[in-house]
């Protein structure tokens, strides 16, 4: 079956990309099979688990809304967005490495 | 006593809340080589939806942060998916310059297009980090989908 979004990189170059097998590696992640995701895009698993994270913290952080919780909100908020920013460059890391370096060949 | 209601004004909020949803969504579209070109077009909805909002919120004088907000999001993720562009609109740019310096007729069919394209592509492997994967694993996979079709397995090296 083919992925409903086509691959701006294959369309363009022909070639697969460092992205390439994401949704695959994703869906093998939910059915528990660590071992085949990660041969699927071995950067999976590391980047399912910030989206993984992510939902349970959106989650606890509504549950923390509708209850009459007293708490210092801006610190809060302020401690959720330093700490999502930080786990995103965490796991997306391999790809900002591949970005930086086509930033120094297109200076070059 | 009198109790003087402050009237918050929700003056651009909604848009705000729209771009920066976009913007969002635009920095892991646009930081994956694959859907760079989704991040391009989330990032400038979303700097669009933004900067209309910023107005709105000027006029009728409501809270920017969230504005501001869905602005840096959107540029962020912009800028990403920019470089994909950029690198490969250069590397395209120079694989076309070389199939037509090559070949002055342009009657070029369209499988030796792409193994001059993957021919070029080889040679700028040294500047640019494409990852390969491990292809040990890949053997593997191809041996177990061999196996499950009937076919025996490629003898190992």
């Amino acid at each position: 079956m083919k992925h409903p979004i086509p691959s701006g990189w294959e369309l363009l170059t022909g070639e697969s990309s460092p992205s390439s097998g994401l949704s695959r590696s994703f869906s093998e992640i939910v059915r528990f099979h660590f071992e085949e995701a990660r041969q699927f895009n071995p950067y999976g698993i590391r980047i399912f688990s910030f989206f993984a994270v992510q939902l349970v913290l959106r989650l606890f952080l509504c549950v923390l809304l509708i209850r009459p919780v007293q708490m210092r909100w801006q610190a809060v908020v302020i401690a959720d967005v330093l700490f999502s920013v930080l786990f995103f460059v965490i796991s997306f890391w391999p790809f900002f490495l591949l970005l930086a370096r086509q930033l120094g060949v297109l200076l070059r | 006593m009198h109790i003087m209601e402050e009237h918050k004004s929700t003056a651009g909020q909604g848009l705000g809340i729209a771009g920066l949803v976009m913007g969002i969504t635009a920095i892991p579209m646009g930081i994956f080589p694959c859907t760079f070109v989704i991040g391009i077009i989330f990032g400038i909805i979303g700097i669009v939806l933004s900067l209309v909002a910023l107005s709105q919120a000027n006029r009728g004088n409501g809270p920017k942060t969230l504005i501001i907000a869905a602005l840096v999001c959107s540029i962020v993720g912009l800028t990403f998916a920019s470089v994909w562009g950029f690198a490969l609109s250069r590397n395209g740019a120079r694989i076309v310059k070389e199939i037509i310096h090559d070949n002055r007729n342009g009657d070029i069919p369209f499988e030796e297009f792409r193994r001059e394209a993957r021919d070029v592509l080889n040679d700028l492997e040294g500047d640019t980090a494409t990852i390969r994967h491990d292809t040990t694993d890949l053997r593997h996979l191809t041996d177990t989908l061999k196996e499950l079709e009937g076919e025996p397995p490629a003898p190992s090296k």
